[in-house]
C-alpha cells in the first residue's frame, strides 16, 4: 500500500521498506515511473530511490523502458506471486479500506456487489452506533440507498434503463425513495458527475450515508463502499466536510481494483 | 564506481520468494531454518513485508502466505498485454465449447507467460506464479509459441538453450523435428499422463506476418494423442481462435509486445529457492 509523502517509514528493515514502497508505485494503471518523479512522490533522495530502482532490476521485478529513462515492472515479478493462493477477492480487496474509513468516522461500513439487479451485502464493520445494521447478504434493489445507486451508476446507460423497464413502478421504501425514473436517471448522471451517492433516507427513516463505487479494469463496478451513520449522530454536512480524506482513501482502493475484471456476471442484461 | 545494489535488502526478496514458491504457510521459524538465519533477523523481514502488504498471516495464523501486492503487481504486469483484455471473453467461449480449462500465454523474450486462464464454468481465473513464466520449450503454450516462430526466432532460441547451463535448458530427443510437424500441422499436442490416448492442444495465435505472439492451451484431454487432422470440433475451437485474431489485429498497437525493446537473451528471471 502506498505511503504518503513524509510518513514513517516501517522501521524494521528501512532498505528494504523503501524497496517495496516503491515496487508498489508500480501497482498503478500508470506503468513507467522515473527516478526524479518517485523522489519527488515520496520526499526521498534521488540518490536513494535510484539504488532501489537499480536493485529491483537487478531482481527482475523491474526493467527499464525502451527510452531507457523510465522503468517498469519486469516480468520476474511473477516469481513473486503464488499460484496457490486465489486472487484477492472483493472483500479481501476493500476490507483494510473500510477499516481505516470506520477508523476516521466511527460510522459503520459497507461492502455491497451487485448480483443481478440487485446489491447484496457482503462486508460490514460495525461502527460505535449500531442503531442501523445492514446485515450480511442483506439484498437491496438498485434504486434504494447510497450504495445500490453508485452501481446503479456505475452501469452503462442501456443496464440503467433495462433496471428501470424491468423493475417499474420502483419500489417505495420511504418517502426518500427515488420512484419517478427520470428523478432516477437525474440522479445516476449525478452520481456519475461527482463520483459518490448521498443518502436521501431513501432507504430507512434515520439513516444518512455517503457511498462510493468500487470499479474495475473497465470502470465496471466490482461494488460500493458505503459509510452510514444514524441521524442522531451525525449529519451528511459532516460527512461531506471529509469528503478529501473519503476521496484520497477510496482513490487508493480503486487503483488496485482497477487492475482486476470484476468477476462476471456484472451485467444486469442477462438476469 | 561501486554498484548501486542495497544487499542488505535482498534477503527480504528471498524471504518472500520463499513464501511465494511455498506449497503451505510458513512460520518464522520455518524460514529461518531455510535461510539459516536468527529468527530475530527473520522476524524483522517479515515485519517489513507484513507491514508493506507483500505477506499476510494465513487466517490469523503465526504462518504467512502471499499478500495481495504480489497480486496486485502482477495484475498491473499481465494487463500490460492487450491480448490481457481482449482474450477473456474469447477464451470463455472456447472453455465452454471444449468443456476444458483454457489458457492464454504471450511471449516474453524466450518465456511464456500464462496470463488468463477460463476453466470450463466459463469463469475467468487469473494464474500466475513461479510455473507461469516457463522457457518456451518447457510447457505446452511455450511449444506452440515456439513452433509458429520464424526460422531465425527459432536459430536464436536454440543459441540461447547452449548458453544455459542447467539441465532443464536441453530439449529431449527428437523435439526440433516434432516442432517442424506441428507447424506444418497449424496445431501442437502434448499427451496426458492421467488420460491415456488423450492429449491437451495448443492452438498459435499469430500477427498479420503469421508470427506467434501468444498461444492458446486447451488443458485437458481435447483430443486423441495421434489425430494429426482437424476435426469438425477442432476446426470450431479454431473458429474462435481465429476470431480473436481478428480483434487483436484490429489495433496495430496490438502487436506490439511491451517487452520487444528488451534483448531477450537478458530476460532471466531470479532464481528459484528451494520449497519447504
Amino acid at each position: 500500500m502506498h505511503k504518503k509523502k513524509g510518513r514513517k517509514l516501517p522501521s524494521q528493515n528501512k532498505a528494504a521498506a523503501r524497496a517495496l514502497m516503491i515496487l508498489s508505485y508500480f501497482a498503478s494503471e500508470s506503468p513507467f515511473h522515473s527516478s526524479i518523479a518517485l523522489s519527488r512522490k515520496l520526499g526521498l533522495t534521488k540518490n536513494s530511490v535510484y539504488r532501489c530502482l537499480e536493485t529491483l532490476v537487478h531482481l527482475g521485478y523491474l526493467v527499464r523502458d525502451a527510452t531507457g529513462t523510465r522503468y517498469e515492472l519486469g516480468p520476474g515479478i511473477v516469481q513473486l506471486r503464488s499460484p496457490r493462493w486465489q486472487t484477492p477477492e472483493i472483500r479481501a480487496l476493500c476490507r483494510p479500506f473500510m477499516e481505516k474509513l470506520s477508523e476516521m468516522t466511527g460510522e459503520s461500513v459497507h461492502l455491497l456487489v451487485p448480483s443481478g439487479q440487485q446489491a447484496i451485502a457482503v462486508e460490514s464493520i460495525e461502527g460505535l452506533g449500531i442503531a442501523f445494521r445492514l446485515p450480511i447478504g442483506a439484498a437491496l434493489p438498485l434504486h434504494v440507498s447510497p450504495a445500490a445507486r453508485c452501481i446503479l451508476a456505475s452501469l452503462p446507460d442501456n443496464e440503467v434503463e433495462k433496471y428501470i423497464r424491468d423493475n417499474s413502478p420502483l419500489e417505495r421504501f420511504t418517502k426518500g425513495t427515488i420512484t419517478d425514473p427520470d428523478r432516477l436517471r437525474d440522479d445516476v448522471r449525478q452520481v456519475r458527475k461527482q463520483g459518490y451517492a448521498l443518502s436521501h433516507e431513501d432507504f430507512q427513516i434515520g439513516r444518512i450515508g455517503i457511498a462510493f463505487p468500487v470499479l474495475d479494469l473497465e470502470g465496471r463496478p466490482h461494488g460500493s463502499i458505503v459509510i452510514a451513520g444514524s441521524r442522531e449522530r451525525t449529519t451528511l454536512e459532516s460527512m461531506l466536510a471529509m469528503m478529501p480524506r473519503f476521496k484520497a482513501v477510496l482513490g487508493e482502493l480503486n487503483q488496485f481494483s482497477r487492475l482486476y475484471r470484476a468477476q462476471a456476471p456484472t451485467s444486469i442484461l442477462g438476469a | 564506481m561501486s554498484s548501486p545494489i542495497i544487499r542488505s535488502a535482498l534477503p527480504v526478496f528471498d524471504t518472500l520468494r520463499l513464501i511465494a514458491s511455498s506449497d503451505v504457510p510458513l512460520s518464522t521459524a520455518d524460514l529461518s531454518r531455510m535461510m539459516k538465519l536468527p529468527t530475530s533477523t527473520v522476524h524483522r523481514f517479515l515485519a517489513t513485508l507484513e507491514e508493506t502488504g507483500y505477506v499476510t498471516r494465513f487466517s490469523g495464523s503465526p504462518k504467512f502466505i502471499p499478500g495481495n501486492m504480489p497480486q496486485h503487481l502482477c495484475r498491473a504486469l499481465f494487463n500490460r498485454f492487450p491480448l490481457s483484455r481482449i482474450g477473456p471473453l474469447f477464451l470463455r467461449r472456447l472453455a465452454v465449447l471444449a468443456h476444458e480449462t483454457v489458457t492464454l500465454t504471450v511471449r516474453v523474450g524466450w518465456f511464456g507467460l500464462r496470463i488468463e486462464m477460463a476453466g470450463d464454468a466459463g469463469q475467468v481465473a487469473k494464474i500466475a506464479g513461479p510455473e507461469a513464466l516457463s522457457r518456451l520449450h518447457a510447457g505446452l503454450e511455450g511449444r506452440t509459441i515456439l513452433a509458429f516462430l520464424p526460422d531465425a526466432e527459432i536459430e536464436g532460441y536454440k543459441r540461447y538453450l547452449r548458453s544455459c547451463t542447467d539441465t532443464a535448458s536441453k530439449p529431449k530427443a527428437g523435439f526440433w523435428k516434432e516442432l517442424r510437424e506441428y507447424r506444418a500441422r497449424g496445431f501442437v499436442s502434448a499427451p496426458l499422463g492421467f488420460a491415456p490416448a488423450h492429449a491437451a492442444l495448443g492452438l498459435p495465435l499469430r500477427n498479420r506476418a503469421g508470427d506467434a505472439v501468444a498461444s492458446i492451451g486447451i488443458i485437458g484431454p481435447a483430443i486423441d494423442a495421434d489425430s494429426h487432422d482437424l476435426t469438425p470440433q477442432m476446426s470450431a475451437w479454431m473458429d474462435v481462435r481465429d476470431e480473436l485474431e481478428a480483434a487483436f489485429w484490429s489495433d496495430p498497437a496490438n502487436s506490439v509486445s511491451p517487452f520487444a525493446h528488451l534483448d531477450p537473451d537478458a530476460i532471466v528471471p531470479p532464481p528459484r529457492r528451494a520449497r519447504a
